[in-house]
């Protein structure tokens, strides 16, 4: 749990890239497009990015309205959840089809908020103005907002980081296999701030026990 | 074969078990009502949608068609398109249908429920539910989308 803690704490640090989070949103903005991704994701060997995502499952969306055209459909006041109980809410989804009904790509827009288990104690959740899934390019641009909120037992009230825009990686990134497990969300003019809960011995670390969450450890990054 | 009383062109062609019709009141509109039906709506002479409904009935005069006790419309010129609902009333001059009760979509990888829907001849814009038709619940779109 410790060394686990340590290497969380240092790649945060770092305020480059944060892991998991992004999940949430890929699992559910990419939903119908995945079957596409999947055999591009095994030939550059990240099978476990595919394999995590193809644990979704069918999504089921509640929204107060439906709109289908013959380009694709658009869903408002949207509630969705996978069936590993992902969630996804945002004012309007969007999904544009083909002439022969499948799924090309998904818009979120307006508040959207995605919600995602990264273990058994450990959730997380990511929210943005807008985000669009390419499946061609195989990433999810968040923009406006962004934030990610993880809640975890190594931290001493949750984790937050905001920035101002995000990419969510759904392949391996450059650091691949040390850094990334899950697609990776990468944020551009972060600020990163968490209470480590185990005293961590590093340049990065300041914390105080006793502070509160949200005055432990915090940093920036990006250019403004 | 039915025509559209205005246009004269087909609306559409079924096959039925049994039909009843009678005169209404004292003009020359007539009421018809086919039972069992399976068949073709058309749109400006133009095959739109294959359909089935336990009761159809025919309104010259408001030149609808009224379909009911539980309607499958399956679109022939919208790819893996259909809807069911309880009762689908088909307003030929504005080239519009509205279903209600319990009104299920299936298009492409994703199938949802609501209480009614509004859509174009060939259902190729679909509206869920139909305005004024929500039923006043404040998501009553249920929709599921298939991996």
């Amino acid at each position: 749990m410790a060394s686990r803690a340590v290497k969380v704490i240092r790649m945060l640090a770092k305020n480059l890239i944060l892991r998991c989070p992004a999940a949430a949103i890929a699992a559910l903005i990419i939903a119908g497009v995945l079957a596409a991704v999947r055999p591009a994701l095994g030939q550059r060997g990240a099978p476990s990015v595919a394999s995590r995502l193809a644990d979704t499952g069918p999504i089921d969306i509640t929204a107060s309205r439906n709109i289908v055209t013959p380009s694709g459909a658009v869903w408002s006041d949207v509630h969705a959840r996978t069936q590993s109980g992902a969630t996804l809410d945002c004012d309007t989804l969007r999904a544009d089809t083909n002439p022969a009904g499948k799924v090309t790509g998904y818009l979120a827009t307006g508040s959207v908020k995605a919600h995602f288990a990264m273990s058994a104690d450990e959730t997380c959740d990511v929210t943005a103005d807008k985000a669009v899934s390419d499946p061609l390019v195989h990433q999810i641009d968040l923009t406006g907002n962004v934030k990610a909120t993880v809640y975890s037992p190594q931290t001493v009230g949750p984790l937050i980081q905001t920035g101002q825009t995000g990419v969510v990686l759904l392949g391996p990134s450059a650091s691949y296999p040390d850094v990334t497990q899950f697609p990776t969300i990468i944020m551009n003019v972060v600020h990163t701030q968490f209470t480590p809960r185990q005293q961590v011995a590093g340049p990065t670390s300041h914390a105080n026990p006793r502070e509160e969450p949200g005055q432990g450890v915090q940093g920036t990054n990006g250019r403004r | 074969m039915y025509d559209d009383p205005k246009t004269g062109k087909i609306a559409f062609t079924a096959d039925f078990a049994y039909s009843v019709a009678q005169s209404v009141g004292k003009s020359n509109d007539v009421h018809a009502a086919w039972h069992d039906v399976h068949g073709v709506i058309y749109q400006n002479g133009v095959r739109a949608n294959k359909f089935s409904a336990p009761i159809v009935v025919a309104d010259n005069e408001l030149r609808t068609v009224t379909a009911s006790g539980g309607v499958a419309v399956t679109s022939i010129t919208q790819a893996d398109t259909s809807v069911r609902c309880d009762r689908m009333t088909w307003y030929m001059n504005k080239n519009l249908l509205i279903g209600v009760g319990h009104a299920v979509l299936r298009k492409g990888g994703f199938m949802q429920s609501a209480p009614s829907f509004q859509a174009d001849t060939h259902l190729k814009s679909i509206v869920m539910p139909a305005p004024g038709l929500s039923g006043g619940a404040r998501r009553p779109i249920h929709a599921r989308i298939e991996r």
